[in-house]
């Protein structure tokens, strides 16, 4: 009886304590299933026919996020037709962030024309799955035979508030080695966003 | 004539009662605001004007910087709003909220300033580094005036 509480106590302290730590590069993406501005619920596992996904953790009202709305429809649009898909997941709370609730990335979305699904994450239950700290913050899953692998994770380029000075292409770098059936030659790299609050922190 | 010079000098007084010059500065240049031959206190707090928690915690800080008037202390906000947002968002929080604390701005390549920061930081913010001669301590979390009370009494 006391072996199997130390084993239980063990596995929970691991596994909260991995979930507090996110992806890591190499590590399988459990599916997750929220609903789309356009009212479907969108899941990871719609996209078992693609190369991969491009999950982008982003919002309405993050400066750095706004900057970035242009250069992300750009992404979806390039490598969508490659196999890359972008989804983009909205994962603040509305009550802490009104400019980021449901109908307003209706607005948003419309406005800019998105051409990617914008996800709501009720209950801000897959932000931290992935160990996303702010927006925007992005997450390429490579699809290995039905299992999304983490293949990249941090940021868009090297110059978020003008993209004229954008001197290094990170995610697009990382996409074009993928697709070419190669590891990117940088997986990892930081950036400055708006970092994801819950209530409870 | 020294009747007009007087007013003159009294306009320009009153207009930067709180508008504040704004240094845009590079990571090199920020770096040397703390002089590690002093026995001074500095107090590097990472914010913006769009970060909900940076706002919330900075009242504390400067409640903070009051009290520490008279100690050996300093205290920098670097903010992180974009260059283009100066006029339009900064400046106009720092005299809304009353802030005369050293504000400069932050612009350089993030992906290279992170990790000279602190090298398990990625990025997300507010983050505080207290440095003292050599000693550096590095705060990932949102702070409150206790916690900040209490760490700065570690340092003397």
């Amino acid at each position: 009886m006391k072996k199997n509480s130390i084993l239980f106590t063990a596995i929970t302290l691991i596994s909260f304590w991995s979930m507090a730590q996110g992806y890591k590069i190499g590590d399988t993406a459990t599916s997750f299933n929220l609903k789309n501005i356009d009212d479907t619920m969108v899941s990871l596992n719609d996209y078992t026919n693609e190369k991969g996904v491009v999950v982008i953790f982003t919002c309405n009202h993050c400066p750095y996020s706004v900057a970035y709305e242009d250069r992300i429809i750009a992404i979806d649009k390039k490598y969508k037709t490659m196999g890359f898909p972008v989804v983009a997941i909205n994962p603040n709370d509305p009550d802490l962030y009104p400019a980021d609730s449901f109908t307003e990335m209706k607005k948003r979305a419309e406005e800019k024309g998105f051409t990617f699904p914008y996800l709501f994450d009720e209950g801000q239950q897959v932000y931290p799955r992935f160990g996303a700290t702010k927006t925007p913050h992005v997450y390429v899953l490579e699809n290995r035979s039905g299992k999304f692998t983490v293949a990249y994770t941090g940021t868009i380029d090297n110059s978020a508030k003008n993209e004229d000075q954008v001197t290094v292409t990170y995610l697009s770098d990382a996409l074009d080695a993928l697709i070419a059936g190669e590891k990117p030659g940088i997986t990892v790299t930081k950036a400055i966003g708006c970092s994801i609050k819950t209530k409870n922190k | 004539m020294r009747k007009q010079i007087f007013i003159l000098l009294l306009l320009i007084s009153f207009g930067n009662a709180f508008a504040q010059n704004i240094e845009v500065v590079n990571f090199k240049q920020l770096e040397q605001k703390w002089n590690k031959q002093n026995d001074t206190l500095y107090l590097i707090n990472y914010w913006a004007t769009w970060c909900l928690p940076c706002i919330e915690e900075l009242p504390d800080f400067i409640k903070l910087e009051k009290e520490m008037k008279n100690r050996k202390f300093k205290m920098i906000l670097v903010s992180l709003d974009f260059p283009s947002h100066i006029q339009s968002r900064v400046i106009p929080f720092m005299d809304k909220n009353k802030i005369t604390t050293e504000v400069v701005l932050l612009d350089d390549d993030a992906n290279i300033w992170i990790d000279q920061v602190d090298k398990n930081w990625d990025g997300a913010i507010p983050v505080t580094q207290f440095i003292k001669r050599e000693r550096k301590e590095f705060y990932k979390e949102q702070l409150n005036y206790e916690r900040l009370k209490q760490i700065v009494n570690k340092f003397h």
